[in-house]
């Protein structure tokens, strides 16, 4: 229960940071067209920020499709072996989630190493110089920490959904 | 070759058979590796984060913005009036609309499948009621779709500059030629074989039957898409006048979508708004994940030596560069029938660029022979994409459209891959032309 509503609300907050820099970068560099043509006055650092803010929910977006369940893969196996049987199929989800929840976390090891060195020596932009880059390693950092909640829950959901299903079919049967 | 490069390599294929995330399965195989070799993981991380730190992401995040608004904000049906209106008459004239459609919305959404999103749903059911079968309809539709991926502006050929390390521009123009060359031959063959997939219907297409009344017709649906077919001649000519760069084009294409699709077109409601921008994330979520992992695992395959010694291994195997260039083909099409186009750029690309440097293929004219095999890809079986889309689409079976693709890719598709490898001139001509010899290199 409580993991569902933090996946949840976890799932819409990355929705609204991810939406919110996509739109506030393209503006950002809209605005520094119109300053070069229409105002004649180029602006430098804009395409800087833009840049960083862009990243930003670049970066992001990978909890996010984490959430949605949008990373591609190759379905071939489950639609040829799998599409008839019920419990097979949510087996299935269950071993993919698991498997890559152990991904994310060896992955987790370097980040947090490249995230701890970038708050020992951060790196300020050039043209905006109270950036700091490091706060996208920051961001990398906690996007690997969000998809292995959102990993996590789905893996909660396989789980529930496999009960379901066992207590639903008849005897003897996966139907 | 060190045990831990080759473990990576047959977990790699592993985990992407039982259908693991391609993005974590890079990351896996890759940890795997380095493990095995007693190495540290740190760069992984390091790799990762510098691969997608980097100007060209943006203008990959806005041209699929922009084409996700494009899908959702009405524009496809204007492009439709307006293929019907100019090609409507012709024999199967109906099927080359869809064709030539798809040719516009391939400028419009820089990629395949938002192009058939929005054309099934519009033409497969109009053209049953005329007699055109709906399995033929929706095959020619999904062997078009790649179109998508040959029309500037197209995201996979902005992540193969970024991968590479190319100009834009360049590659922008250098699959012109491949893309009209292909649409030419899609609307030939259909000419020839258009009738088996016909059956008799009473209900007759709205066409005005003399010269006066069929100009009238173009020039009102030609004034009606206008606004959706300044779209793509904005980003051109903004780009090759040196207006702006890619990225800035890129902004302005999902401004201007916004612009017509909120205020002229009025089709855009702030519903379909709200799902374009969370389809881009997702989108943009995955290319990510894709482009970071792949960076992390190409990386190590080239610090390790594998891309070199694969480049000697063809390079001894066969003697003449047009065999080399063929296997290099048959190793794209292959990875094509099980992978998507984006992974096979990360993951081919910084293998093949060693083999292209000795044979001395200019990198403009193998980014497009590159991206015209993933557009191939994107039509083989078992791993098709516009097939699995079209199918849903238009309920038509997967099975029933193999056979009418099948006949699109083998007289057309690698007959103009074919012609895309072995003359240059097709690729490099238009982007020396409008760059200069500087830009795009010796060919």
């Amino acid at each position: 229960m409580v993991l569902n509503f933090v996946n949840k609300q976890l799932g819409a907050v990355e929705k609204w940071v991810c939406s919110a820099g996509l739109l506030v970068s393209t503006f950002l560099v809209f605005a520094q067209v119109l300053n070069r043509y229409w105002l004649h006055y180029e602006i430098m650092w804009i395409g800087d920020l833009a840049l960083y803010i862009f990243v930003f929910s670049y970066i992001s977006a990978i909890a996010f499709t984490t959430f949605r369940k949008g990373h591609i893969s190759v379905e071939m196996f489950k639609s040829r072996f799998l599409k008839d049987s019920p419990i097979g199929l949510a087996v299935y989800d269950l071993v993919m989630d698991i498997l890559s929840l152990a991904a994310v976390m060896i992955f987790l090891i370097p980040v947090k190493e490249f995230f701890l060195r970038s708050l020992k020596y951060p790196e300020y932009g050039t043209l905006v110089r109270w950036f700091n880059q490091g706060w996208l390693i920051y961001a990398l950092f906690g996007v690997v920490i969000l998809s292995s909640i959102h990993l996590l829950f789905q893996i909660k959901e396989d789980m529930a959904k496999i009960s379901r299903l066992r207590s639903e079919a008849p005897e003897g049967g996966d139907q | 070759m060190e045990t831990g490069i080759v473990v990576a390599l047959i977990l790699f294929l592993l985990l992407i058979l039982v259908g693991m995330p391609l993005g974590w399965v890079f990351l896996a195989s890759t940890a795997t590796g380095l493990i095995l070799m007693g190495s540290r993981l740190t760069f992984m991380a390091g790799t990762f984060f510098h691969s997608v730190f980097t100007p060209v992401v943006m203008a990959i995040g806005f041209f699929v913005f922009a084409g996700a608004l494009i899908s959702e904000g009405g524009l496809a049906d204007r492009i439709v009036r307006f293929s019907y209106a100019l090609v409507g008459k012709a024999k199967g004239g109906l099927i080359v609309v869809g064709i030539v459609a798809t040719l516009f919305m391939s400028a419009l959404t820089g990629s395949s499948v938002p192009c058939i999103s929005a054309l099934i749903p519009l033409l497969v059911p109009r053209l049953e009621k005329y007699g055109y079968m709906k399995k033929y309809t929706t095959a020619v539709l999904c062997s078009s779709s790649f179109l998508g991926y040959l029309i500037p502006p197209s995201v996979p050929a902005l992540i193969y500059c970024l991968v590479a390390q190319q100009s834009v521009a360049a590659l922008f123009l250098a699959t012109v030629f491949p893309g009209l060359l292909l649409a030419l031959g899609y609307g030939i063959l259909n000419y020839f074989i258009v009738d088996r997939y016909t059956f008799p219907s009473d209900e007759k297409p709205d066409l005005p039957d003399n010269f006066k009344d069929s100009m009238k017709e173009l020039l009102s649906a030609t004034w009606t898409a206008l606004p959706a077919l300044g779209c793509p001649a904005i980003i051109l000519i903004g780009i090759y006048g040196g207006i702006f760069t890619p990225n800035e084009a890129g902004a302005i294409a999902v401004i201007y979508c916004l612009v017509v699709g909120f205020f002229i077109y009025r089709d855009l409601k702030i519903g379909n708004f709200a799902r374009a921008v969370t389809n881009t994330l997702v989108t943009l979520g995955m290319i990510a994940l894709l482009l970071g992992g792949g960076t992390v695992l190409t990386r190590l395959l080239t610090r390790e030596g594998v891309a070199q010694q694969l480049a000697n291994m063809m390079l001894g195997l066969f003697e003449s560069k047009f065999m080399i260039m063929i296997s290099i083909n048959l190793f794209l099409l292959l990875l094509g029938m099980f992978l998507d186009g984006i992974p096979i750029l990360i993951l081919a690309v910084p293998l093949i660029l060693p083999l292209a440097r000795e044979l001395n293929v200019n990198l403009v004219h193998l980014g497009s022979i590159i991206i015209v095999n993933i557009g191939l890809g994107v039509m083989t079986p078992p791993f098709a994409m516009s097939i699995f889309v079209g199918s849903r689409l238009s309920g038509v079976p997967a099975g029933e459209l193999i056979k009418p693709m099948m006949l699109f890719l083998l007289c057309v598709g690698i007959p103009v891959l074919m012609l895309t490898t072995y003359i240059p001139f097709l690729s490099c001509w238009l982007p020396t032309l409008a760059l200069g010899p500087m830009v795009v290199g010796p060919w």
